[in-house]
């Protein structure tokens, strides 16, 4: 199984937080499950694969390439959901529809406006004026439409009904199972994650206490749920 | 970075049809020198709320996830800025060719002294955004403001100095393509820096 996303040593300092030397791999169609409760540096990193900041050391390489040296390219393959909204909100969802089309070299029209039926997001009403869990509905819309291999999400599910949450998540699911997609995904609610989820990443306070795999995990202590051992494991 | 500009473009439409517009209404009136100050001030207006907007709503990081390279972004606000003030002067131009308006060529000193102030703007807030680069050069250009007054005093007790300025804005003002020159050398080297500092800037 090839590796899509391999991080080695990554380190970033700031002022009164420290990432401390990070290292995990995501393989091909797998879902990789970043844990960590608030402040522990799962956004840092994110951030410093999708190169919205640069680390001061470690190495990022993304289908075995670094981010620098093929930009373009690794950035059309890749899907990206933040924890904030950062598409133009004096646009509409259609017109959203029209610019994406000229951004990505697979942008497929068709899924985005079928992805927007499904999560409900009205087509012709300013994004401005979405609540926050809609703008993230949009969000997710777009980062599945261009046919990515590496999908990002940073706490995708934030704001997001229950129903349609369960909905995201059979999707992420499906991407990832049938179509061979690779997912990295942050939360600090790992219950609903923890029936998607592949492999995990655990960080706390900018350390990485544990990368396994969560049947591995789970097999370790066969009594527990996927929550007692994460908190087992912060203590 | 031509989609980047075409959006910058479509976005200020408005502000900039009536920019062209104003410029052709009051460059017949004034002498070429005001109503080019005035229009180079205007356009470091529109580029300033323009880069302000990219801050606001997050476009820095909307074009850094989407398949562009940063330095784009970069040149991208340097050629919306060169293509405002370059219209103004062409404009200007025309209009004193036709109704015959004296000028000494003033406005090619003009178009530098604005390049410099705007590419001072830029570079800080592709270092760290819009409200630093306001925060910094707010005081910078006030201070140059007050040392050119009191610059202006000590030359008229100073008549050797006093003559070679003179003789040095009359070479610029002789020869347009001196400045037209020095304002490339001023965008180029503006571009450099921005995108050196835009590649470190957290987004």
């Amino acid at each position: 199984m090839e590796d899509v996303l391999n991080i080695k040593n990554l380190t970033k300092r700031y002022n009164e937080f420290c990432l401390n030397s990070i290292s995990f791999t995501l393989r091909a169609g797998r879902i990789l499950g970043l844990l960590g409760s608030n402040g522990s540096g799962k956004s840092t990193i994110i951030k410093s694969i999708i190169g919205l900041i640069q680390p001061d050391s470690g190495e990022i390489e993304i289908f075995g390439k670094s981010l620098y040296s093929d930009e373009l390219w690794i950035k059309n393959k890749i899907g990206y959901v933040g924890d904030d909204f950062f598409y133009p909100e004096d646009l509409t969802s259609a017109s959203l529809n029209i610019l994406m089309g000229s951004v990505y070299d697979e942008w497929e029209s068709s899924k985005f406006k079928t992805y927007l039926e499904r999560y409900n997001v009205p087509k012709k009403k300013q994004i401005a004026t979405f609540s926050k869990g809609m703008k993230m509905k949009l969000s997710l819309s777009v980062a599945l439409s261009h046919n990515p291999d590496l999908i990002i999400l940073d706490e995708p599910t934030e704001g997001i009904d229950t129903k349609d949450r369960h909905e995201i998540l059979r999707d992420l699911e499906e991407l990832s199972k049938n179509q061979y997609k690779s997912i990295l995904i942050t939360t600090h609610h790992i219950s609903e994650m923890e029936h998607i989820i592949d492999d995990l990443v655990i960080i706390e306070q900018g350390n990485m206490i544990v990368t396994i795999g969560k049947k591995e995990l789970l097999e370790s202590r066969p009594d527990c749920t996927l929550e007692t051992i994460y908190m087992d494991l912060l203590k | 970075m031509i989609k980047i500009l075409l959006n910058d473009l479509n976005r200020q439409k408005k502000i900039l049809f009536l920019y062209v517009i104003g410029i052709c209404v009051i460059s017949p009136f004034f002498e070429p020198l005001y109503s080019f100050f005035i229009f180079s001030i205007v356009s470091i207006r529109i580029t300033n709320y323009s880069c302000k907007y990219d801050d606001d709503f997050n476009m820095h990081r909307f074009y850094s996830i989407v398949p562009n390279k940063r330095k784009l972004v970069v040149i991208e606000k340097h050629i919306f800025f060169s293509m405002l003030i370059i219209t103004a002067l062409i404009i200007i131009q025309i209009a004193k060719h036709y109704f015959n308006l004296i000028s000494n060529n003033y406005e090619y000193i003009i178009l530098l002294f604005i390049a410099l102030f705007e590419y001072f703007y830029l570079i800080l807030y592709f270092k760290k955004g819009s409200i630093y680069a306001m925060n910094m050069t707010r005081p910078v250009y006030f201070s140059i403001f007050i040392g050119i007054m009191l610059f202006g005093q000590f030359l008229k007790g100073d008549s050797t100095l006093k003559d070679n300025i003179q003789r040095g804005i009359y070479i610029l003002t002789d020869s347009i393509s001196y400045s037209i020159v020095i304002f490339i050398i001023l965008t180029f080297l503006s571009i450099l820096l921005s995108v050196y500092f835009y590649r470190k800037r957290e987004l």
